[in-house]
């Protein structure tokens, strides 16, 4: 991936993390963040 | 009210990410249980009870933090800087991800894996910079398989 998909997928990913109510995402919900990056294909199925 | 399981472990989580970001540095379960007033076995077994959420992942047979991610409890080759503070990163996505959870711009210091050249990259502004490409070795659905390698 690259830095700008690096950077959109970690401010999805870790960006509630400290957050009080924060829960890890669901398969769904991870492959959802996955697809709004643009990492799709087989290498990304959950 | 009285604590839950869920209760002490979300409890739990706060106060280590709050204890690494803070310091770059995670407690032991018995320093986080001495400084909230909580029992020392309870914080490992919320350590236990992160780690198999894969929340925190702990160094093997021990209830020790090697990572909080996006943070690092070890020095890795993945060094974040923003002003006077600095942390590790298990990984790239990681580095990343520690601008992401604590909201500052920040400097990341990297080498490639293949020339072990510096990559200068980072996040200024609230938008990332560097021109290399991030490579992940496992499949998305393996990452949790052996975390330490992916």
């Amino acid at each position: 991936m690259t830095i700008p998909q690096a950077w959109d997928l970690a401010q999805r990913w870790y960006g509630t993390r400290l957050e009080p109510d924060f829960r890890r995402p669901t398969i769904d919900e991870a492959q959802a963040i996955f697809e709004r990056v643009g990492l799709t294909g087989a290498f990304w199925r959950l | 009210m009285p604590e839950t399981h869920e209760s002490l472990v979300a409890k739990v989580r706060i106060a280590v990410y709050g204890a690494i970001e803070a310091t770059g540095e995670a407690p032991s379960a018995a320093e986080l249980a001495r400084d909230h007033g909580l029992e020392p076995a309870a914080v490992e077994d919320a350590y236990r009870a992160l780690a198999a959420a894969h929340v925190i992942v702990l160094q093997p047979g021990t209830a020790e933090i090697k990572w909080a991610p996006p943070f690092s409890a070890v020095p890795t080759g993945f060094r974040v800087r923003a002003g006077r503070s600095s942390w590790f990163a298990p990984c790239a996505w990681d580095a990343f991800g520690i601008p992401a959870a604590i909201d500052v711009d920040a400097r990341i210091e990297a080498v490639c894996g293949w020339s072990n050249e510096p990559i200068p990259c980072g996040v200024e502004f609230g938008r990332a910079y560097g021109d290399a490409v991030v490579h992940l070795l496992v499949p998305a659905a393996h990452f949790w398989d052996d975390i330490a390698y992916t």
